[in-house]
């Protein structure tokens, strides 16, 4: 056997298989493109931020606040919100752009890869954007309770160096146990969608 | 049904044998087989504003096709090992199966473990494209098209020889 062989029997070869063409296009639907996946992915996502947001709001109510922090909560929980807007503006437009890419040519095969890393880009910088946030909130409970373990600690460490060096180190720890856990988390929703998209397209490469 | 749609099915229909050869390229199994088909019939739906008349339906069908198939993944359950040497009943059967129909059986089960991008240079090349045409459909230069089709016909070759049918 050699190429012009195959070609041969390739020509001869009118066979269609089990190709069942609908009679109708309502009953076509997608299945397993990593671009759909990353899209329900997204979904998924949105919900579970939009619920945590809102269950925010509630926290003075769930975990009574100190009456005085009360507005400052609020204040702080505005930003937050005004953060997020702007956010699932920017997610909202990918997660459309998503639904309308088609596959006819390489060059969208190229732009859907690079808009879904920009876009995990973002989403890291929406969550360490927060970071801070969380932590002022996280502050504003102490003070609220002011006979808790966690002040007299604080206080403790005014006087003691190694009590305020374990507790600077124990926020750094947590900072990256945050970090950490968001590329975790980033890596198993759409990590290995975007990595099957980007080693298809690695063999494009001149050299590859 | 609205006209466009008609003209759609009626053009796919027309061009089915394409969508299978493509997925007995990409897939192995048959149940896989049929998600790519469908998968592809979906997205030639999802881009047919894109086909501009002035081309033929099938130039613009292989780029779609091709596209799709290039990122589409198989259900991670269903994933088969290939093997490279071929069943017994299979060989049994060589006897009595077409010359012509053995060889492509032997060829689809080599292409298998090309490479995707391997996959669409040799289905174009099968289908009598120039280097310069498959560069053009798959968005790449033509001797990179040159190069990697060669890569790929040396592997299909070696591939086919594993299976232990004379190339």
């Amino acid at each position: 056997m050699n190429f012009d062989d195959i070609k041969s029997a390739w020509n001869n070869d009118n066979e269609s298989g089990n190709v069942v063409v609908p009679s109708s296009v309502d009953q076509l639907k997608t299945l397993q493109l990593p671009v759909e996946k990353l899209r329900k992915a997204m979904q998924m996502e949105f919900f579970v931020q939009l619920f945590s947001l809102v269950l925010i709001a509630f926290t003075p109510k769930i975990f009574p606040l100190d009456p005085v922090m009360v507005v400052p909560f609020y204040a702080v929980y505005l930003v937050v919100i005004a953060i997020s807007v702007q956010y699932y503006y920017k997610f909202n437009t990918f997660y459309k752009s998503l639904g309308t890419n088609t596959l006819s040519s390489k060059d969208n095969l190229y732009a859907l890869y690079y808009e879904a890393r920009l876009n995990i880009e973002m989403y890291k910088a929406y969550t360490y954007t927060l970071l801070p946030f969380a932590l002022i909130i996280g502050v504003m409970y102490m003070v609220s309770h002011k006979s808790s373990e966690m002040t007299s600690l604080l206080a403790k460490a005014a006087d003691h160096r190694g009590i305020a060096l374990g507790l600077a180190a124990a926020f750094v720890l947590l900072v990256l146990l945050i970090t950490a856990l968001t590329e975790i988390w980033i890596k198993q929703s759409y990590g290995k969608y975007l990595k099957q998209i980007g080693q298809v397209l690695e063999q494009f490469k001149e050299n590859a | 049904m609205k006209n466009k749609e008609k003209e759609f099915l009626e053009l796919v229909e027309a061009h089915k044998g394409i969508i299978h050869k493509i997925s007995r390229m990409y897939m192995d199994a048959e149940d896989d087989q049929q998600d790519l088909t469908q998968e592809i019939i979906y997205q030639l739906w999802k881009s047919y504003d894109s086909f501009q008349h002035q081309s033929r339906f099938s130039t613009w069908m292989y780029r779609v096709a091709l596209n799709t198939a290039l990122v589409f993944f198989k259900k991670e359950k269903r994933k088969m090992v290939v093997t490279d040497t071929m069943p017994e009943h299979m060989a049994m059967e060589e006897n009595v199966t077409a010359t012509k129909e053995l060889q492509l059986t032997h060829f689809y089960r080599a292409v298998q473990k090309l490479e995707r991008l391997e996959k669409a240079l040799v289905f174009l090349h099968l289908e009598n494209y120039s280097h310069k045409e498959i560069g053009e459909n798959l968005g790449i230069s033509e001797g990179n098209a040159r190069i990697k089709l060669s890569r790929a016909k040396d592997k299909l070759k070696e591939l086919i020889k594993k299976q232990g049918y004379e190339f």
